[in-house]
């Protein structure tokens, strides 16, 4: 069958006025839970599981699909005004965001995170329209083994992450290591520092450390300043609200990169959104002529996460319409509302139900389309937002934080874990080490020390597991360069100094 | 930073000491492979390493050099503290008093007594934002936000 | 300055006052306000959906005069759900979803709280259990498996989602019968275990049929046994494993438990309302969409089945050497 005549009939069914009106609640609902921090889109869908009942399933998938990539666009909204990550996957747009919202550019950086979100999501479908099928059977060949060499290779990014201080940068990667250990050990379940606290056992509720070092402890640092200077204001106006001329050329790059990568991780159903964006932001300051400036404020910090998060979205879809396995959470509750609606995803789901399937798959065009016109009428209505004073913000930043937070477990236990990393956040800014290598620590941990030891268990404890197999070793290899890389440049140019340049 | 580097290596070493002591009641290997004690502890020894280079560099770094406080101002630590106390107290009460007078009492508190505000555009903002909140997350996404003992 | 104080003073005696106020109230005609039914599991999960779709039913058919609303308090494999609805003793404004884990965390971690701690309100259905491997592998029955895993024990890997979990027991209860050893290996979750099944990464996989036989369909996998006493209806020419000379029977049980001590009028309510619910439409459809196998217990039926079930799980886990 031909992918043209397929997605053709596609448009057919999702053009249909109902379809078209669901798939615009679904990409509203969605923008709004990204909004909300805590809140994510497993939740999202979940809630509307019920209320699709009465509906088709092509709707009821096309309004939750909606809610999926529409909280992608959603999650920036918070990080970059307020530095409160809306989602795990948007964590690192606060690092650059944040910044330029604070330089009065809230504007651009809002702008530039929806078109991004715009052309990774688009580009996303675009690739799983035609390349889904061969795409799948490549993420099958993902074991252990290449987990492993993935996520190590990720972890060895926390050298690009970290500030002035090199030592404090990997200081705090190990930090969020420590972090991740808390819980039960996923492979042999036993207890790892629990304290015998029912709570601890699936470990520190990511979203609550993440709120905690960036959302509380902005504002504790921020009290120590003179309310009016927190952000810089600047005339609403068409040019200071959308990215300029040179925003456009310093990010189309990133973009690009960035959907792709973020496309591939989210195929493999082992990764997700939160690693595409973390390896999306690491690589475009590895590959930056100016990695010194990420982190200070420039659209590339927010052009490349955002970027990546959607794709990762959209790649997301291929497992799960392909082979019924799901990629991430979200797919998941995907998976159980087919389910429901009596449509098993599987390899037959293209041959049997091609109707559902390509009208989804066309759905996902035209939502995209309408979240951007959604999302930058809002640019300016959000970045007005900054000229409330900092003063009246800042216990709306408290409460909201407190609230997603406990709306992400529905217990009051989260909201403790926010607490205490936001005193450990606050501490940590005052002594100068950054906070980004930790949740990447902690993110990243799990999935480092799991796949590790699968590969060991299945190899029985051999090692060479991890160079006998092309990807892995590839990945391996790759891992070990950018680890060492950073320390052989180091030895090399202080051979190169004279001995009276050279400091203590 | 000198003097703030130095207590901190301090106390992440004791922390690391710490974590490598706890490990050890874990075992470091399963049948094949590391087990659940490996990580843990070898994360606690590099970070003993990393907190105790950063202590030797912090006593190699000239006195002189300058050295600013942790908190140049004591007086920020007013309002700093108060923050932490009321969220403090705040999540420690949220069960009993429920969300919406919660919440309502901890931004009046932070408007009113940490920022300062003018009596009206506290009780409005807190009253503004507490039922927002509560429209949002718990009548729109049908959250279970904490209720008090009176039910709401 | 002044002012400021007096605000303090004003919000300590708001807070003062209002957890000064007992409960009030005594309970009337059941149920008069809407019912909680607590998921143990994230919202997506197969208990989640089981909930949902409970509580809607309810709704549409009017079952009781009041809501049903879905909380999910997941965590600890259930421990927070078990924890948080087992102190709300006597209060039947609560429900709680219960599957193995309900029996089976509680004898892991060692908890206070118990299956004794709750009412049993009702079993509905059993979730079946399959082995499947790989289109291209070279077991075609269990019988291939068990010879390759006498020769290489500890070589044949099987992919599952936690040790003492429902496929963790499966794979033992095949060690058992076949007195071989097989090679654990713990994944994320049952989609990830099903993806490293298909990339040739393990060698078998436990899963449930509704999976199972679409990707069998699909010539991705070959299902070789089913873990039930009988063949399966939907799927009557998968052997079960008895066929196959090994006596392994599994099944995990989907039902509802509510706090201890509920008065004995809403537990019949309840129970009554839930057996109308297995009869409606939506509950047939579900069963069959999942592949589950019916199987209603009521109240009392239902607690001498988990007492049963909570002695042979103690049993296997010890065996297994999960507990010390």
């Amino acid at each position: 069958m031909d992918v043209f005549q397929n997605i053709l009939m596609g448009f057919r069914v999702a053009l249909s006025f109902q379809n078209l009106l669901f798939c615009f609640v679904g990409v509203t609902l969605g923008t709004l839970i990204g909004v909300l921090p805590g809140i994510g889109p497993v939740t999202g869908v979940a809630i509307l599981i019920p209320i699709t009942f009465g509906l088709n399933p092509t709707t009821a998938i096309i309004t939750m699909a909606g809610v999926y990539y529409g909280a992608m666009y959603g999650g920036s909204t918070t990080s970059i005004l307020i530095n409160v990550p809306g989602e795990s996957s948007s964590v690192m747009t606060t690092l650059d965001g944040y910044q330029m919202a604070r330089k009065g550019r809230a504007g651009p950086a809002l702008g530039m995170a929806a078109f991004s979100s715009f052309m990774a999501g688009t580009l996303a479908v675009v690739l799983l329209t035609f390349i889904a099928p061969p795409l799948a059977s490549v993420a099958l060949s993902f074991g252990p083994p290449e987990y492993f060499a993935l996520t190590f290779m990720g972890l060895t990014l926390v050298t690009s992450l970290s500030g002035q201080s090199m030592l404090k940068g990997i200081m705090s990667g190990v930090f969020g290591l420590i972090v991740a250990c808390v819980g039960l050990d996923a492979i042999s379940g036993e207890e790892r520092f629990t304290f015998g606290n029912i709570y601890l056992l699936d470990g520190m509720g990511f979203i609550g450390v993440a709120v905690g070092l960036f959302a509380v402890a902005e504002v504790l640092v921020n009290l120590e300043e003179p309310m009016e200077q927190v952000f810089v204001q600047t005339a609403l106006s068409l040019r200071t609200l959308f990215p300029n001329l040179q925003d456009w050329k310093d990010s189309l790059g990133p973009i690009g990169r960035s959907s792709l990568l973020g496309f591939f991780i989210g195929v493999l159903p082992g990764a997700g959104a939160t690693i595409a964006s973390f390896m999306s932001y690491a690589m475009e300051k590895k590959l930056s002529k100016h990695p010194e400036k990420f982190g200070t404020g420039i659209i590339q910090g927010v052009a490349a996460p955002e970027g990546a998060n959607n794709a990762a979205a959209g790649g997301a879809m291929v497992p799960l319409l392909t082979l019924g396995i799901p990629g991430s959470g979200t797919t998941a509750v995907l998976l159980g509302a087919l389910l429901i609606h009596g449509l098993r995803p599987g390899p037959l789901l293209f041959q049997n139900n091609p109707d559902f399937v390509w009208g989804v798959i066309a759905s996902m065009y035209i939502g995209n389309v309408l979240l951007l016109v959604l999302n930058l009428p809002l640019v300016g209505i959000w970045a007005s937002m900054l000229r409330v004073p900092y003063r009246i913000l800042m216990p709306l930043i408290v409460t909201i934080s407190a609230v997603g937070v406990f709306a992400t477990d529905n217990n009051i236990f989260d909201m403790w874990v926010m607490f205490a990393f936001g005193i450990i956040g606050y501490l940590m800014r005052k002594l100068e080490f950054p906070a980004a290598p930790a949740v990447l620590g902690l993110v990243l941990g799990p999935l480092v020390e799991r796949s590790l030891r699968q590969s060991l268990t299945i190899s029985h404890g051999d090692l060479s597991i991890f160079f006998t197999r092309p990807i892995s070793a590839l990945l391996t290899i790759c891992a070990l360069l950018s680890l060492f890389a950073p320390v052989v440049r180091a030895v090399w140019q202080s051979r190169r100094m004279s001995p009276m340049e050279m400091k203590p | 930073m000198r003097r703030a580097d130095q207590v901190t290596g301090i106390i992440v070493l004791v922390f690391s000491l710490t974590l490598m002591e706890g490990s050890r009641r874990l075992p470091p290997s399963a049948t094949f492979g590391p087990g659940a004690g490996f990580l843990p502890f070898w994360l606690g020894a590099l970070m003993a390493v990393l907190s105790a280079l950063l202590l030797v560099k912090a006593c190699l770094q000239p006195v002189a050099s300058a050295d600013t406080a942790l908190f140049p101002n004591r007086r920020v630590l007013i309002p700093v503290g108060a923050t932490i106390g009321s969220l403090a107290a705040y999540i420690l009460v949220l069960d009993r008093l429920g969300f919406l007078l919660g919440t309502g009492l901890l931004t009046a508190f932070l408007l009113g007594v940490v920022e300062r505000e003018r009596w009206f555009t506290t009780v409005l903002v807190a009253v503004l934002n507490a039922v927002g909140l509560y429209v949002v997350f718990h009548l729109l996404l049908g959250v279970s936000l904490p209720k008090s003992v009176l039910g709401f | 300055m002044r002012t400021h104080w007096r605000l303090s003073v004003a919000i300590l005696i708001a807070v003062g006052l209002t957890m000064g106020l007992g409960n009030v109230g005594e309970a009337a005609k059941f149920p008069e306000k809407p019912i909680t039914l607590v998921v143990h599991a994230s919202a997506g999960g197969g208990s989640d959906i089981f909930a949902r779709t409970l509580a809607a039913a309810f709704e549409k058919e009017k079952l009781v005069p009041q809501p049903i609303v879905v909380e999910n308090k997941p965590g600890g494999s259930g421990a927070i759900a078990f924890a948080y609805v087992g102190g709300k003793k006597k209060d039947p404004y609560y429900l709680l979803t219960a599957v193995t884990s309900f029996l089976t965390t509680p004898i892991l971690r060692k908890s206070q709280v118990t299956y004794k701690d709750f009412t049993p309100i009702a079993n509905f259905a059993f979730d079946e259990y399959v082995v499947i491997v790989r289109a291209e592998s070279k077991y075609k029955s269990m019988k291939d498996i068990v010879s390759d895993a006498k020769a290489n024990p500890k070589r044949i890997t099987v992919g599952g989602t936690q040790l003492g979990s429902s496929d963790s027991i499966c794979a033992y209860l095949i060690e058992k019968a076949a007195g071989v050893q097989l090679n654990y290996i713990v994944f994320n979750s049952g989609g990830e275990v099903n993806a490293a099944l298909m990339g040739g990464h393990i060698d078998i996989a436990v899963a449930n049929p509704g999976e199972a036989l679409e990707l069998a369909k699909a010539n991705k996998v070959r299902t070789l046994g089913v873990f039930s006493e009988k063949r399966l209806a939907g799927a009557p020419d998968v052997p079960t494993l008895k066929e196959q000379g090994l006596n392994a029977v599994y099944v995990q049980n989907r039902g509802l438990v509510a706090p201890a001590e509920i008065p004995e009028e809403a537990r019949k309510v309840l129970e009554e309302a839930l057996l109308k619910y297995t009869k409606t439409d939506v509950f047939k459809k579900y069963v069959k969409e999942n592949m589950l196998s019916e199987a209603w217990m009521d109240g009392s039926t239902f607690g001498k089945w988990l007492d049963g079930e909570h002695a042979r799980y103690q049993e296997v886990l010890k065996a297994m050497g999960l507990l010390k």
